[in-house]
């Protein structure tokens, strides 16, 4: 599960400690690994050394010659842990340095410190040094004082993070108290020499292996292990698309938690959280944490719902970035398909396009103005490796409901609408010619590239989507869907054509066209897209495809309440009935303040963006043409 | 802010013991002790399920006591996850009575029982003695950083004492031996120097220590934090975020107080103060809060925790005074985002840590922690509303300015007045003719570190601007609205959001998407719009953008560059057969495969070494041939005359690095055309090509700059051109720049 870690930025112990309070001499250090570093009046060292050189088995020998090896060889560390004990430690060889660390009194009082202190994690600490330890203090009548105190210390660079060691000093003393408790473990003088080993093994392994298994006596061991610590993963979004960074498949055991096995199986770069929870049948609270876990181990990242009709835009990054080989080098491979015979584009003609994303322009306005078809780019990986770089950054649409009191700007729309005209027509017109080469240029184009006729301009462009009903819609994505793809590598298809002549093609391809200029192509056949999902999915929710959500909407009855929805609603319906004009659902309304993105409401009501944007024309009473995404009417439409 | 401050608390020792003399706030809420890694959520999903089948009974109630039987026992001891801890009631400064006397023992043996003694005694859970002796450490650990973690509670603080003999003084100073003298005070005071880890505080050796010795042997002053929950931040980062709190309010404020306290003893005396009136209060029976409030009027030591502790809990400046000291205390506006882990959106500042020269123009207090922009001679200041208390306006013009400050006020008053968005802090300084590192940046420093100003980019005078929306906005946009229309009710000015809208729209357009043409579309509401922006620009809300340009070196280009050095050496083997052979053989070289193509088998010139290496590359994938290699033969024939000539000029013809790695026929970036090599060189020469020599010159002149990290409004202050002569550049070398527009 974990990607192997290095044990390199744990913290290293510095040095391990073990104090008590003594009836004499109040508290002082009975054992300290590696020897000598921890001073102080108090400090005697035990003259009782010679246990270090004793190979490991001496803990469990020295307390109960009788145990069985059986046991100990069962731990899977057994053989190692001997090894690593009887080699001569280097701290006993450096133990004659001069190197201390600091006096043991500037800080017993936080070592062994009065009651209220006891049973509590503390830390404290010297100019260069951090000092972690959990004081014990346990009572008991056979004690002379009627109580017992020790702590088992750890030593740490000053600017140590030490987090992860805070289970393990708490681990260590929980099982000394235990053994304490049960057989007078620490205070017994036969067993407490048994004390230096056990902080050797953990000073030894711990800082060698991050892992270690003592075993104490017949009932108790001290096994450990450190985690190193992540930052928690902000909160998964059912609108976020998981993306491998390692190759989740492989890593599958079954011994997995079910759920993550099924949820990883559709970790595809393409499906988001919500849509994943729908294909691997679980629960989505359960998907959620699934995917949040793995985005706390770092296997996996989170990118946008890649849409036609999305936008995006360049980061300041893109300064620094350009130049990186890792960026350079690898984005021509990974965006382009593999077909034979093409030329990846080079750098320069990449950085180009992307520069041209901008917010406002929708993928597909990009890609008929600039031909992306033609350079055999695969539009999903060129605007997921722009986000996962860092460079580039998805532009979301904020929709917010003006108060009905404010006028509608005319001013602004007049100007909208004329700066429009002048503005959008480099792009509407030569949008058909765009598309002309990008099906006459395919090898496999039906009919040997039929040119279509004369550039439709835009209003016949407007015209003839407003009189597409939504039902035939519909019948084209089925169409679409339903054909099977053939070829191993479905690349950027041209929409199958119905199987009539050229001519009524061309007629039907030109408002195709029109359709998924101005819807972002719900119906687009994508590459990338696996030729078993639905190439809706990318963007209808939890339905598998179109059809299915769009025989969703009419089960679901929803009244309109708003008497301007259902007046807006007459005005725009022009007589057409199909999926695409179910009302706007009521709860939508609250929603539109501005503080939540298209993506977001599209999970949350499990529809396109097509369907979205009818929803917000109705709402806002507007036209739903003109440039851009259209006339809105009351609802803004903020790009951010 | 620091959200996980608790109280701030004055601690001393003396002969008698350590003891709390004073603490704000008055009651202090208690956090429960907790694991730093979150449970499980306990529902009964997360339970061993294999060991809920070998233990199934028909009896649920055996599973139900199960769990509650294995979770009330530690439930109290765990981290809250952070959203739930964010549920917690964050009243600490609430004056009723604290649970804590009544539901959580501090300590069973001394705990008295009347609840009024309980609050001057109890704190956290401890008793107050208890906790200061903890606080205050061996001598050994004073004037040094003090840390110590108790489960979830930080305390972290710079501990003082007196000298062995009881005597208060300065300690000598080790590092420097020119002292730093007492003139330098109070800005000593705003600015801890750090030589390492010893401090060392005040800068006298010679003994200005109060001659007779004190009770007082150590003062602490305290700050108390909720330990954050590690998991909810990178490593690291936590021991960062205590550090910039130590440096930045404990160690200044104890700075001051110590040197009070050698001078005047001053710490001394202000607890006595409070001590005396805290043994009147308990003896009266009195409220605890009542004598922390009543403390407030005898004591500036605790007027001055009051003040410390909410305004870092309001992330305002707090402004107070010790003994007449006034002192200026503040902790960076984004420390807390160390505690977070970071979001996307903030990514963007990471960029900026790497540039090692905005840091130090910045200096070392404005560098972690405020995000601030480089301070560069082509940016604007945007002044921000300040306070009328703290207007800079009334400071200078009140009648306590010296005479020979006059002037230098008057200045200042000139330097608000001019600073605008539209104007560049390079005009500025060229406009009051001051100097722009010397005066204008310490200038701007203050005022960005006063909080009373901050760095933007340069608004065209005309608005012709190009601005986005930032992804990300502090406050909802609902209340943002509201405000925009209270600030601006003209009928001709759209609401926020649709204007925002518009902007947001406008950067899909290729041409006029600046704000003029966008928004304003008139010349009479410039001047509306003028406040508009600076409206926005104070909430953050825009983005202003940037061009970028980069120079391309096109297929073509290359192709022609080459064929021009072919000829070159062909026409030299003319003279010197032997000598051709050498160089084509020192072309071959640099190339890897050129050898498995025989030579002989084709036309020497028609493939060149690296054309040679594109044939079989060419020959693996289409065989289409390539549209560069078609112009390449066709500019041969006229491209040689031109090219003899900056052949020519070049003497170091032999380090160009002909069939080296870089020298391929694929387009590619000159990545930084400031230091190009020489090939690059070759090729940006040959761009201009054919373009006039005005142009070609200027072109020259300012390639270095496009390099893609350049904004615009700095090619235009560094090469002291204007706004149209770059335009014309870059339509006279149009297929060879691509531009750029994000933010700088």
């Amino acid at each position: 599960m974990m990607p192997s870690e290095g044990d390199t930025f744990l913290p290293r112990i510095q040095s391990v400690f073990y104090a008590v309070f003594d009836l004499q001499k109040g508290p002082k250090i009975v054992y300290q690994v590696p020897e000598g570093l921890i001073t102080g009046s108090t400090a005697n060292q035990n003259s009782n050394h010679s246990v270090t050189s004793s190979p490991s088995p001496s803990i469990a020998a020295i307390l109960e010659p009788d145990v069985t090896p059986s046991r100990r060889s069962s731990s899977s560390h057994g053989g190692r842990r001997a090894s690593s004990l009887n080699v001569p430690s280097p701290h006993q060889r450096s133990s004659s340095s001069s190197r201390v660390l600091f006096n043991f009194d500037d800080i017993s009082k936080y070592v062994i410190p009065p009651g209220e202190l006891c049973g509590r994690l503390v830390i404290c600490a010297t100019r260069k040094y951090r000092i972690i330890g959990f004081p014990v203090l346990l009572p008991g009548n056979h004690y002379q004082r009627n109580y017992f105190q020790y702590n088992v210390c750890f030593v740490f660079e000053r600017s140590a993070d030490l987090s992860c060691y805070e289970p393990i000093v708490r681990k260590v003393s929980r099982v000394l108290t235990a053994c304490e408790e049960e057989s007078f473990f620490l205070s017994c003088p036969k067993s407490s020499p048994a004390m230096h080993a056990i902080l050797e093994q953990l000073y030894e392994d711990l800082n060698s292996y991050s892992e270690t298994s003592i075993p104490i006596d017949a009932f108790n061991s001290i096994e450990l292990k450190i985690f190193p610590f992540y930052p928690n993963s902000p909160p998964v979004k059912d609108w976020q698309v998981p993306l491998a960074l390692i190759n989740l498949s492989k890593r599958i055991e079954d011994n997995w938690d079910l759920t993550m096995s099924k949820v990883c199986r559709h970790i595809d770069g393409v499906n988001h959280v919500s849509r994943i929870a729908h294909l691997a049948d679980c629960d989505i609270e359960l998907t959620r944490q699934a995917i949040s876990h793995l985005l706390y181990y770092q296997v996996i990242m989170t990118v946008d719902i890649f849409q036609y009709s999305n936008m995006y835009t360049l980061r300041k990054n893109v300064q620094w970035l350009a130049d990186e080989c890792h960026v350079k080098d690898e984005c021509g491979p990974y965006v382009t398909k593999h077909t034979p015979g093409r030329v990846v584009p080079d750098w320069p003609k990449l950085l180009h396009l992307y520069s041209r994303l901008k917010s406002g322009k929708t993928v597909l306005d990009w890609m008929e103005t600039y031909d992306v078809y033609e350079l055999g780019i695969d539009v999903r990986r060129f605007t997921s490796f722009g986000v996962i770089k860092g460079f580039l950054r998805r532009v979301h649409r904020w929709p917010i409901l003006l108060p009905a009191d404010v006028p509608s700007p005319t001013r602004r729309r007049k100007q909208s609408l004329s700066s429009s005209a002048s503005n959008a027509s480099p792009t509407s017109s030569s949008a058909p010619i765009g598309e002309i080469p990008r099906f006459s240029g395919r090898p496999d184009a039906s009919g040997g590239a039929p040119m279509p006729g004369p550039p439709i301009n835009q209003m016949e462009v407007t015209r003839a989507q407003q009189r597409t009903s939504a039902a035939e819609k519909v019948l084209e994505q089925l169409r679409f869907k339903t054909l099977p793809r053939a070829g191993p590598n479905p690349t950027m298809r041209q929409p199958p054509l119905s199987p009539e002549g050229p001519e009524r093609n061309n007629e039907r391809r030109s408002r195709v066209l029109s359709d998924t200029r101005r819807h972002s192509t719900y119906q687009q056949p994508t590459s990338h897209v696996p030729p078993s999902s639905s190439v809706a999915g990318s963007q209808s929710i939890v339905h598998r495809n179109s059809s299915e959500s769009q025989i969703a909407f009419p089960a679901r009855p929803r009244l309109s309440r708003s008497p301007s929805t259902s007046r807006t609603r007459a005005l725009n319906s022009q007589g057409s009935s199909g999926p695409m004009n179910a009302p706007p659902p009521p709860e939508l309304l609250p929603l539109l303040d501005g503080d939540h993105h298209t993506d977001e409401l599209c999970t949350r009501f499990e529809v396109g963006w097509p369907q979205l944007q009818q929803w917000l024309v109705t709402i806002g009473g507007g036209k739903g043409d003109g440039d851009g995404d259209g006339d809105f009417g009351r609802v803004s439409i903020i790009y951010r | 802010m620091a959200e996980t401050l608790l109280a701030i608390l004055l601690v001393t020792s003396s002969a008698k013991g350590p003891n709390v003399v004073y603490r704000w706030p008055p009651s202090v809420e208690n956090t429960r002790p907790r694991l730093s890694r979150p449970r499980p959520p306990v529902d009964g999903l997360e339970l061993d399920n294999p060991w809920r089948a070998s233990h199934y009974s028909d009896n649920s109630n055996d599973l139900a006591a199960h769990i509650e039987g294995s979770v009330d026992d530690i439930d109290d001891y765990a981290w809250r996850r952070p959203t739930e801890s964010r549920d917690r009631p964050m009243s600490f400064s609430r004056s009723a009575i604290p649970a804590s006397g009544h539901d959580s023992p501090c300590n069973n043996e001394r705990r008295e029982i009347d609840p009024v003694a309980n609050e001057y005694q109890c704190l956290f859970d401890y008793t107050a003695q208890f906790l200061a002796g903890m606080l205050c450490p061996q001598r050994h650990l004073c004037h040094q950083k003090f840390e110590l973690v108790i489960d979830n509670l930080v305390f972290a603080g710079h501990p003082v004492c007196a000298e062995p003999d009881g005597m208060w003084r300065f300690k000598p100073e080790r590092y420097k031996p020119g002292s730093r003298g007492r003139g330098s005070r109070h800005r000593e005071s705003n600015l801890p120097e750090r030589n390492g880890s010893e401090v060392s505080l005040g800068g006298e050796t010679h003994s200005t220590a109060t001659p007779k010795s004190s009770w007082l042997h150590m003062f602490h002053l305290v700050l108390v934090f909720d330990l954050p929950d590690p998991s909810s931040s990178a490593s690291g980062n936590v021991a960062r975020y205590f550090d910039t709190i130590y440096e930045q309010i404990a160690f200044t404020v104890t700075a001051v107080l110590f040197q009070e306290q050698v001078l005047s003893n001053f710490v001394e005396l202000e607890c006595d103060a409070i001590g005396s009136l805290e043994t009147e209060y308990m003896v009266k029976g009195e409220r605890f809060s009542d004598f922390a409030s009543h403390a407030q009027r005898v004591s500036s030591i605790a007027t001055a925790m009051k003040i410390l502790y909410d305004a870092i809990k309001s992330s305002n400046m707090a402004h107070i005074t010790l003994n007449d000291l006034p002192l200026e205390l503040q902790l960076p506006p984004y420390l807390d985002h160390l505690l977070h882990s970071e979001e996307e959106f903030e990514l963007e500042f990471v960029g900026r840590l790497q540039n090692q020269t905005d840091s130090q123009l910045w200096g070392r207090e404005l560098s972690f922690g405020w995000r601030l922009p480089a301070l560069v001679p082509w940016k604007s200041l945007l002044l921000l509303d300040t306070d009328q208390e703290l207007d800079p306006y009334v400071n200078l013009r009140g009648s306590h300015v010296h005479a020979e400050e006059r002037s230098l006020a008057e200045g200042l008053i000139k330097f608000l007045e001019t600073a605008s968005v539209t104007l560049s802090l390079a005009d500025m300084a060229s406009l009051l003719d001051w100097d722009l590192h010397s005066q204008v940046y310490p200038t701007v420093r203050w005022l960005v570190h006063h909080r009373r100003a901050k760095i933007v980019d340069t608004v065209h005078n005309g608005l012709k601007t190009i601005f986005s929306i930032a992804p990300k906005f502090d406050k909802p946009l609902a209340t943002l609205a509201a405000e925009f229309k209270r600030d601006f009710p003209q009928p001709s000015i759209s609401p926020l959001p649709t204007l925002m809208a518009t902007i947001s729209n406008s950067n899909s357009k290729q041409a006029d998407n600046h704000f003029f043409a966008t928004v304003v579309q008139s010349k009479d509401l410039i001047s509306l719009y003028h406040e508009v922006v600076f409206w926005m620009l104070k909430r953050d809300l825009l983005i202003t953008l940037h061009l970028h340009v980069r120079v391309v070196t096109t297929a073509e280009l290359k192709v022609h560059v080459r064929q021009a050095h072919e000829r070159k050496l062909e026409r030299l083997a003319g003279h010197h057969l032997r000598g051709r052979r050498r160089s084509s053989r020192r072309g071959d070289h640099g190339v890897g495969d050129a050898h498995e193509y025989p030579r002989v088998s084709m036309p020497w010139l028609s493939l060149s070494p690296k054309t040679a290496r594109r044939y079989p590359r060419r020959s693996m994938d289409s065989g289409q041939s390539k549209p560069s290699d078609v112009s390449g033969s066709i500019l041969l024939e006229d491209a040689e005359d031109v090219f003899d000539e900056i052949s020519e000029e070049d003497s170091g013809e032999e380090n160009v690095g002909w069939g080296s790695s870089e020298d391929t026929l694929e387009p590619s970036m000159i990545s930084d055309p400031g230091t190009a090599s020489p090939l690059e060189r070759k090729w940006l020469a040959a761009m201009s090509e054919g373009k006039d020599e005005y142009i070609a010159r200027r072109f020259a002149l300012i390639n270095q700059y496009f390099d893609g990290k350049r904004t615009d409004d700095e090619i235009l202050y560094t090469a002291e051109i204007s706004r149209k002569q770059l335009r014309e550049v870059l339509h006279h070398y149009e297929e060879y720049l691509q531009t750029f527009l994000h933010p700088a």
